[in-house]
C-alpha cells in the first residue's frame, strides 16, 4: 500500500490529504452540532418562559444564608470514652495537590489524638494506586484513608484489609458505603449544596437574567452530580435563564483553556455569566477576557474555590465562589475512626453535612492556601474528643 | 536519536557537511521560496483561515481574533523555540517543561513571599534555569549520558525538587497580580500582550545565531555528524552545552511569563507544554529552510497550530475535535512538504547518490 501511494504525484497525493481533511470537518461540524449535551456547546432555557418573583425571593434567601460562615462543627455528639493513642494511619495520596492537602489536614487531626499517618503516594494510574494499596496491606496499620479512588481497582485489596478488620474511610467517589468502606464523605448525594450555591448566587446577582455558561471537567465523575445539582437548581431559581454548557479536556488544564472560553464567549455575546466545575480551570481566564475586552462583560463564580481563585475574588477578577474545606472533611474523617478505635457507631459521621459557603469579595475570608471555614473548629472537636 | 531521516553515509565527505551548513543558494528564489516543500504549512495556516472565515464568519476575521491567536499562543511558541537550538545540534531537552515550571515557582515564591522586589526575584528564577541547564550539560556532555534519557533523569529530579518545595500547591500572593510583576506578562500594546513580543524578539535572535553566525553553522554541523565536525576542529561538546544552557534559559523564561500570566506559581505549569513544543519544532523544520530546525518556521507552526485551537473554539466545536485537528494538520502539513527533519534535501540527494 505504502509503494503504490509513493508512487502517486503530489497533487493526487494532496488531493486525498484535502479529503481526509474535509470529511474530519464535516465529522466535527455534525457531532458538534448533533445537540446532545455536555459534549459541545449545548444551550437550554431553564424553566418556564415566565420569570418567578418567588423563585427570585428564594434565590436571594438561600445566596445570603449561604454566604454566612459557618459556626457549627458537622458533628454535635461526644466521644464519650477515651479515645487510644498510639494508632498508625495509612493515607493514599491520590497524586493531585487537593489530596496532599487532604494528606496536611489529616495529619493535625491525628496528631491531636496521638495517632502518625503515614502517606503512600501514586500518580494517578491504576497501576500505582493498586501497588498504593498493596503497600498498605502489607503495613497493617489501624485504618486506611483514601480519597477518590473508585472502588474496582483496589476491589482486592479492599477485600484483604476487610478481612483483617482495617477499616477504611474515603471521600469523593460515586462509590457507595458496605463492602470494607466504612465512611465516604462527599459522595455524590452530599453535592447538592454545591450546585445551589453556584446556581443561588447567579440568580441573586443577576435578577434571575442570566445567560451562564457552564464550564465542566468530564473527566472527573464526581463533578457529574456538581453540574446535575446546578442544572436542576439553575431550572428551579432561575426560571427564562438560558444555560450553556462546554466541556473541557484534562489536557487543556493549564494551557487552552482561557482560549477555549474567551472564543465562546466572543461567539455567543449574550453569555454574561461563567459557572465552573472546579475552580483549577479559571486559571489564566481572567487575564486573557481582559486581553480581549470582555472583563466588563462577564461575571465568574468557581466551584470549590481555591488560593488562586480567591487572589482573583480579592482583585476584582473573578465575581464568587464555592468554597469547601478540606479542614473539616479530614477532621470528620478523624472522628468517625475515634468511634470505631472505640468500639462506636459512625451514623453520626455518614450523616454529616460538611460546611460550604459562599464567598464573594464582601465577606472573603482569607487569600491564603487554606482556611477553616468553622473558625475555632479545632476547639470543638477537642471538646467532643474529651481533649 | 532519530529524527526520522536515515544517517548520511559515509561517503558524504566531511567537507561537505560543513559546506552543507552553509546556506544553499537556489536557482530561482522566489519560485523556491513560495514552493509547497518551502512554506507548505503556510499554505495550510491559509487554508485553514479560510475555512474558518467562512464557517465562523463574524468572528473569526477579526483583528480580535488575531490579537487572541498570537496572545494566546505565545508561551507555547517561547516554548517551541527552547528546543530549536538544542535540536539543531541533534540533542533532546526533556526537562524544559520542569525547568518552565521551577523557573515559574522560584519568581513567584520570591515575589509574593520576600522583599527582594520583582528584577532580583527575575534574575533567581533565571539563575535557576541556568543552573539546571549546566547541569543538563554536565549529565549529557559530561557523563555522556545520551541526551533523551539524560534530560528526562533531569526533568523527574526537578519535579521532586518542585514538589518537595511547593507541596504540590501554588504559590499566590496579591503582589503576583499586580504591577510590575503582572506587566511582565499582561501589558497590553494595541490588543497585544508583551510575551509576544518577546517571541518575535528571541525568535529574531535564534534565527539570527542559527543562520548568520559561526556558531550556528557549527551548531547545524554539530547536528548533521558531530564526528565529523569534530573532525573539522568543531568544539562539539561546548556547542552542545551551550544549547542545552540555551534551551533551559528560554524555557525559564516562558516560567516566569508564564506566572506573570496567570498571576500565581503552578507546581504543574510546564506539563502541558513539552509535546506541544516538540511537535511546533518538528512541524517548523520542514518549512523555510528544507529540513533544518529553525525559529521562524516553529513560529508558523505554532501559530498555525493555534490557529486551528482558536477557530474551533469559536465555532463551539466538541472537546476532542482539538486533537483531531492538531493530529490531522501536522500530518498534512508534513505531508505537503515530503516532511524530513534533520537533513536538508541536497544532503539527502548526495547520500542517495553516493550509495
Amino acid at each position: 500500500m505504502a509503494s503504490i501511494i509513493s508512487r502517486w504525484s503530489r497533487p493526487a497525493r494532496l488531493a486525498v490529504l484535502s479529503a481526509l481533511l474535509a470529511i474530519a470537518a464535516v465529522a466535527v461540524t455534525a457531532c458538534g452540532s448533533s445537540g446532545s449535551s455536555g459534549s459541545s456547546g449545548s444551550s437550554s432555557t431553564a424553566g418556564s418562559s415566565a420569570s418567578s418573583k418567588g423563585d427570585l425571593t428564594t434565590a436571594d434567601k438561600l445566596a445570603a444564608q449561604w454566604a454566612q460562615r459557618p459556626t457549627q462543627i458537622p458533628v454535635s455528639q461526644p466521644i464519650g470514652k477515651p479515645i487510644p493513642t498510639g494508632k498508625r494511619i495509612d493515607f493514599i495520596n491520590c497524586g493531585v495537590s487537593a489530596c496532599t492537602s487532604l494528606y496536611k489536614n489529616l495529619n493535625d487531626a491525628a496528631r491531636t489524638l496521638g495517632w502518625t499517618v503515614k502517606q503512600i503516594n501514586t500518580t494517578g494510574t491504576p497501576e500505582s494506586v493498586q501497588a498504593a494499596w498493596k503497600q498498605a496491606v502489607t503495613d497493617k496499620p489501624d485504618a486506611v484513608v483514601a480519597s477518590g479512588f473508585p472502588r474496582a481497582v483496589f476491589s482486592q485489596q479492599l477485600k484483604q484489609l476487610q478481612q483483617m478488620k482495617i477499616p477504611v474511610v474515603e471521600s469523593s467517589t460515586d462509590d457507595v458505603e458496605g463492602g470494607g468502606i466504612d465512611l465516604i464523605l462527599s459522595k455524590p448525594k452530599d453535592l447538592g449544596p454545591e450546585g445551589q450555591i453556584l446556581a443561588s448566587w447567579i440568580t441573586k446577582d443577576s435578577g434571575g437574567k442570566a445567560h451562564t455558561l457552564y464550564v465542566d471537567l468530564p473527566v472527573y465523575n464526581i463533578l457529574k452530580p456538581v453540574r446535575q445539582y446546578f442544572e436542576q437548581n439553575y431550572a428551579k431559581l432561575c426560571a427564562g435563564c438560558k444555560l450553556d454548557k462546554i466541556d473541557i479536556p484534562l489536557t487543556a488544564i493549564g494551557k487552552d483553556v482561557p482560549d477555549r472560553v474567551v472564543s465562546y464567549l466572543r461567539a455567543h455575546p449574550d453569555v454574561n455569566y461563567v459557572a465552573y466545575s472546579l475552580g483549577a480551570l479559571n486559571v489564566g481566564v481572567p487575564a486573557a477576557l481582559r486581553q480581549a475586552g470582555l472583563a466588563n462583560k462577564v461575571k465568574l463564580i468557581v466551584n470549590v474555590g481555591d488560593a488562586e481563585n480567591y487572589q482573583y475574588i480579592a482583585s476584582g477578577q473573578t465575581h464568587a465562589a464555592m468554597a469547601f474545606s478540606n479542614i473539616d472533611q479530614t477532621w470528620v474523617w478523624a472522628d468517625a475512626l475515634a468511634r470505631l478505635f472505640t468500639g462506636q457507631p459512625i451514623d453520626v459521621d455518614r450523616k454529616a453535612h460538611l460546611p460550604y459557603m459562599l464567598i464573594t469579595k464582601d465577606n472573603l475570608i482569607s487569600t491564603g492556601s487554606e482556611f477553616p471555614l468553622v473558625a475555632n473548629y479545632q476547639q470543638q472537636w477537642k471538646k467532643l474528643w474529651g481533649k | 536519536m532519530s529524527t526520522g531521516t536515515t544517517a548520511a553515509p559515509a561517503a558524504v565527505s566531511e567537507r561537505h557537511v560543513l559546506a552543507e551548513a552553509r546556506p544553499a543558494r537556489p536557482t530561482s528564489q522566489w519560485r523556491r521560496a513560495l514552493s509547497f516543500s518551502n512554506i507548505g504549512a503556510v499554505y495550510v495556516w491559509l487554508l485553514i483561515i479560510l475555512v474558518f472565515a467562512i464557517w465562523v464568519p463574524n468572528t473569526f476575521l477579526t483583528q480580535t481574533t488575531f490579537n487572541q491567536i498570537l496572545n494566546n499562543n505565545a508561551v507555547t511558541g517561547l516554548m517551541a523555540l527552547c528546543v530549536v537550538i538544542p535540536l539543531a545540534a541533534r540533542v533532546f531537552d526533556l526537562s524544559i517543561a520542569f525547568t518552565m515550571t521551577l523557573s515559574g515557582v522560584t519568581v513567584a515564591h520570591f515575589v509574593a513571599h520576600t522583599a527582594v522586589g520583582v528584577v532580583p526575584a527575575v534574575l533567581i528564577a533565571l539563575g535557576a534555569a541556568l543552573a539546571i541547564g549546566l547541569i543538563n550539560g554536565f549529565v549529557v556532555v559530561g557523563l555522556g549520558v545520551d541526551s533523551f534519557i539524560g534530560t528526562l533523569a533531569t526533568g523527574s529530579l526537578i519535579k521532586a525538587f518542585i514538589t518537595m518545595v511547593t507541596n504540590d500547591q501554588s504559590i499566590t500572593g496579591v503582589k503576583l497580580l499586580q504591577t510590575p510583576f503582572s506587566s511582565i506578562a499582561q501589558t497590553d500594546i494595541g490588543g497585544l500582550t508583551l510575551p509576544v513580543l518577546y517571541l518575535l524578539v528571541i525568535a529574531g535572535a535564534i534565527w539570527f545565531v542559527l543562520e548568520h553566525t559561526a556558531t550556528g553553522r557549527r551548531l547545524y554541523a554539530t547536528g548533521f555528524n558531530p564526528d565529523a565536525a569534530r573532525l573539522q576542529n568543531v568544539t562539539t561538546d561546548r556547542l552542545r552545552v551551550f544549547s542545552l544552557v540555551t534551551s533551559s534559559l528560554l524555557a525559564g523564561v516562558a516560567g516566569i511569563v508564564f506566572t506573570s500570566a496567570i498571576g500565581s506559581g503552578s507546581p504543574t505549569a510546564g506539563d502541558p507544554y513539552l509535546l506541544a513544543a516538540y511537535a511546533a519544532a518538528f512541524l517548523g523544520a520542514t518549512q523555510l529552510r528544507g529540513g533544518r530546525f529553525n525559529a521562524w518556521g516553529t513560529v508558523i507552526a505554532v501559530l498555525l497550530l493555534g490557529t486551528g485551537t482558536t477557530g474551533l473554539a469559536l465555532a463551539s466545536t466538541p472537546q476532542w475535535s482539538t486533537s483531531v485537528f492538531t493530529g490531522l494538520v501536522l500530518i498534512v502539513a508534513l505531508a505537503v512538504t515530503s516532511g524530513r527533519v534533520g537533513m536538508p534535501k541536497r544532503l539527502r540527494r548526495r547520500a542517495a547518490v553516493a550509495a
